[in-house]
C-alpha cells in the first residue's frame, strides 16, 4: 500500500507499506486507524476517481471504500495508492 | 520529567471533574505528552542557539515534525508564527487545538465577526447591493442599536494585502514546498486542467453526481457553480473555504502552501462531495470571504 501524506512543506511522506507481510498488515491497520481518529480524510485514488477509505481489514489485506451515498465495496490493500488529508477547518 | 509528573495529577482530576469519557482522557493525556515533548525540543533547539550554533528555520521544523511523529501524529502538528496578528483557527481535532481556537463561528458577515472581536454586541448583519454589508449592533449599557454600513471595495483590497502578507512572512510555506505540491497536483490532473492551472490559476472539474461544476482556484475558495437550464450562463452556488489543519483568521491563508490546499479540495470533492460542502465555509459570491 502507498500512502501519500498530503503536506509538501515536510517534504516527501510518502510512505509504501509491504501488506504482503503480516507485520505489513498490521502497521497499515494502525497507521490508518490512527490517521483516521485523529480526523484525517484517507482517499484511495484509482485513475482520476477518488473514493474514501471507510477502513481495513489486516487479516483479509482489503480496503473498505465508499463508493455511493449507501454502497460500500472492498479493494485489495496492496496496490492501492491512497492519499492523506489533514482535519480541515472552513474558512 | 518531574514536571510531568506533578502536572498530569491534576489534569486527572479536572478530566474527572469535567465527565471526560476514556477515549476523551486518552487524548488529553497524549496531548500533553506531545506538548511537553514539544517544550523540551523547542528549549533545547533554544539552547544550541544560546551557544553560539546557527540554526535554521528548516532545522527547527523537521525536528518538530520528528517529535510529531514520535508521538504518533504523522500528519505533523501546525505551529503558529507568533509574530502574526492574525489569529491562527484550527480544525477540530488537529493536535493542540486547544491553544490555538477549534472552529470557526459562522457568522451572517465577516464585519460581524470583527466587531464582536471589539466586544460589541451584533444584532443582525447583511450584504446588499452597492457592494455593502450592513451590521446592526447593539451598545450594552443602554440597549439601543445603531448600523453600521462598510463598502466592501476597501475590505477586499485589505484582505487580500492581508493574505499575501501572512503568506509571505509565515516561514514553514517556502516556494520549494509550492513547487513539491504543484508536481503532486499535476499527476491527479488532465493536461488542459493543468494549463489552465499554470495560466490562469485556476482549472474546472464538474461532478458527474451533481452535476456542479467546480473552479478550484489557488489561493482562493473554490467556486460552485451550476450550468443547468435554468442558469445557462452559469450560476455560483457558493464559494467553499476549506483549509486542513487551519487558517488565519481574516484572511485566505492556510497552513499549507496553495496547492496543497486545492489538492485536499479536489480529493474530497471527487471522494466525498457532500463531506466537502458540509466542512466547507459556504460563502455567496457577493461576500468578502468568496475571494470575487
Amino acid at each position: 500500500m502507498e500512502m501519500e501524506i498530503l503536506h509538501s512543506v515536510y517534504g516527501d511522506k510518502k510512505r509504501r507499506i509491504d501488506t504482503a507481510t503480516e507485520a505489513g498488515r498490521q502497521e497499515a491497520a494502525v497507521l490508518l486507524n490512527r490517521l483516521m481518529a485523529q480526523g484525517a480524510a484517507v482517499i484511495l485514488q484509482r485513475g482520476k476517481k477518488a473514493y474514501k477509505v471507510k477502513g481495513y481489514d489486516p487479516v483479509s489485506d482489503l480496503l473498505t471504500v465508499q463508493v455511493g451515498p449507501t454502497k460500500q465495496v472492498t479493494t485489495s490493500g496492496r496496490r492501492s495508492k491512497t492519499t492523506v488529508v489533514a482535519p480541515s477547518a472552513g474558512g | 520529567m518531574t514536571t510531568r509528573e506533578t502536572e498530569t495529577p491534576d489534569v486527572e482530576t479536572m478530566m474527572a471533574t469535567l465527565g471526560y469519557s476514556k477515549q476523551a482522557r486518552q487524548r488529553v493525556r497524549e496531548e500533553v505528552a506531545l506538548s511537553e515533548a514539544l517544550r523540551e525540543a523547542i528549549q533545547a533547539c533554544a539552547s544550541r542557539m544560546q551557544a553560539g550554533e546557527a540554526l535554521s528555520w528548516e532545522e527547527l521544523r523537521q525536528r518538530l515534525t520528528e517529535v510529531a511523529e514520535a508521538h504518533g501524529y504523522p500528519m505533523g502538528i501546525p505551529m503558529p508564527d507568533m509574530d502574526l496578528a492574525e489569529q491562527f483557527i484550527s480544525a477540530n481535532l488537529t493536535p493542540l487545538g486547544a491553544v490555538m481556537q477549534h472552529n470557526q463561528q459562522q457568522l451572517h458577515t465577516e464585519m460581524a465577526g470583527q466587531a464582536e472581536k471589539q466586544g460589541l454586541r451584533v444584532r443582525n448583519s447583511w450584504t446588499r447591493l452597492g457592494d455593502e454589508e450592513v451590521v446592526v449592533v447593539e451598545e450594552a449599557s443602554s440597549g439601543q442599536s445603531a448600523s453600521m454600513r462598510v463598502p466592501m471595495a476597501g475590505v477586499r483590497l485589505r484582505k487580500l494585502l492581508d493574505t499575501a502578507m501572512v503568506r509571505t512572512k509565515l516561514m514553514n510555506l517556502t516556494a520549494e514546498a509550492e513547487l513539491r505540491a504543484m508536481d503532486a497536483l499535476k499527476e491527479k490532473i488532465s493536461a488542459q486542467q493543468w494549463k489552465s492551472y499554470v495560466l490562469n490559476g485556476m482549472f474546472p472539474e464538474s461532478s458527474k453526481r451533481s452535476g456542479v461544476f467546480y473552479f478550484f482556484r489557488k489561493g482562493f475558495p473554490t467556486l460552485a457553480a451550476s450550468f443547468s437550464d435554468r442558469y445557462p450562463g452559469g450560476h455560483i452556488l457558493a464559494a467553499l473555504c476549506l483549509h486542513p489543519f487551519g487558517y488565519y483568521a481574516g484572511t485566505f491563508c492556510g497552513s499549507m502552501t496553495p496547492t496543497d490546499e486545492v489538492i485536499a479540495h479536489l480529493l474530497l470533492m471527487r471522494a466525498d462531495e457532500h463531506g466537502f460542502w458540509k466542512k466547507s465555509g459556504q460563502w455567496s459570491a457577493t461576500d468578502g470571504r468568496s475571494g470575487l
